[in-house]
């Protein structure tokens, strides 16, 4: 089962045009989402972003994959170092963060916005 | 019908209530501008789809589930009367910002947000396009009450006192108050 708890920074991939990258505390909550019975959500740098659960697709502790209810499917893994350097980095502009405690300290520090 | 824009850091309330012009809520371009903007979130791929000039909102209705107040962040509350101005879009799903010509056959218009509101999805998003500006706001939510003390004192500390008639205390409410 995915450990929400630990992985409180996460990359998120989604579909191709959804420019979701980061999921900052990502939580999955029950009884919050529209018609649906759990929404994921997470901040995702500039705002919260809220998918209700249409059905898991994967839940390992290290990785959830899931498809909202409009079908778009979702994958969150927590960014390691490594991630942010292949993945991320690049596409915000961010600061070289050289280890996985880095990463995390850098995305749950208070950003003053 | 109602407003929401939840924070992630209640320190923005700092600027937000602070700013000498009364611009509040700011999209990620005119944070740009202001030198309020921190490079390495994901901010930055909103310029990519058109997001970056928006403030996004939730609306929230009557009767239908909204997501929750967690221990982090602050909720803002906004003025229903913004959505007199005519420079919004709305989905009732989480768009990811966009509104190009692609997306037009999902974006709700006025004459169709009375039908959309019985059926209203926590995940909406209606953007306002620039700001959202002091005037409009009504209040804030801080859940955790250790983090709205510090607020309110930042705040005074700044100078602020009272925002819209409310003083800063009854502005800034408690989960329990809310």
């Amino acid at each position: 089962m995915f450990d929400w708890r630990r992985n409180q920074v996460c990359l998120a991939e989604g579909p191709k045009d959804a420019y979701v990258l980061l999921a900052i505390r990502p939580e999955r909550l029950a009884d919050e989402g529209g018609d649906g019975e759990e929404t994921v959500v997470w901040d995702d740098g500039s705002r919260q972003r809220a998918f209700p659960v249409g059905r898991v697709l994967d839940d390992e502790p290290g990785r959830f994959r899931f498809e909202d209810d409009r079908g778009r499917a979702f994958t969150l893994r927590p960014l390691t170092a490594r991630l942010y350097a292949d993945r991320v980095r690049d596409q915000v502009g961010g600061p070289e963060l050289a280890t996985d405690e880095a990463v995390r300290e850098f995305y749950l520090a208070p950003r003053g916005w | 019908m109602g407003l929401i824009h939840d924070l992630s850091d209640p320190d923005a309330l700092v600027h937000i209530l602070g700013d000498p012009d009364g611009s509040g809520l700011l999209s990620s371009t005119q944070r740009y501008g202001r030198g309020l903007f921190v490079n390495g979130m994901s901010t930055g791929t909103d310029f990519g789809t058109g997001g970056a000039d928006g403030v996004f909102t939730r609306v929230v209705a009557r009767g239908r589930r909204h997501l929750g107040l967690h221990s982090h962040g602050a909720r803002v509350l906004i003025d229903a009367d913004q959505v007199g101005r005519s420079d919004w879009y709305f989905f009732n799903f989480d768009n990811f910002g966009r509104a190009g010509p692609a997306q037009f056959r999902d974006r709700k218009l006025v004459p169709e947000m009375r039908g959309t509101l019985p059926r209203l999805a926590s995940s909406n998003e209606m953007v306002f396009q620039h700001g959202i500006p002091v005037d409009a706001l009504r209040g804030v939510v801080i859940p955790n009450a250790s983090t709205r003390r510090r607020i309110i004192q930042k705040l005074r500390d700044a100078g602020i006192t009272e925002v819209n008639g409310k003083p800063i205390e009854k502005f800034i409410m408690s989960r329990e108050r809310f």
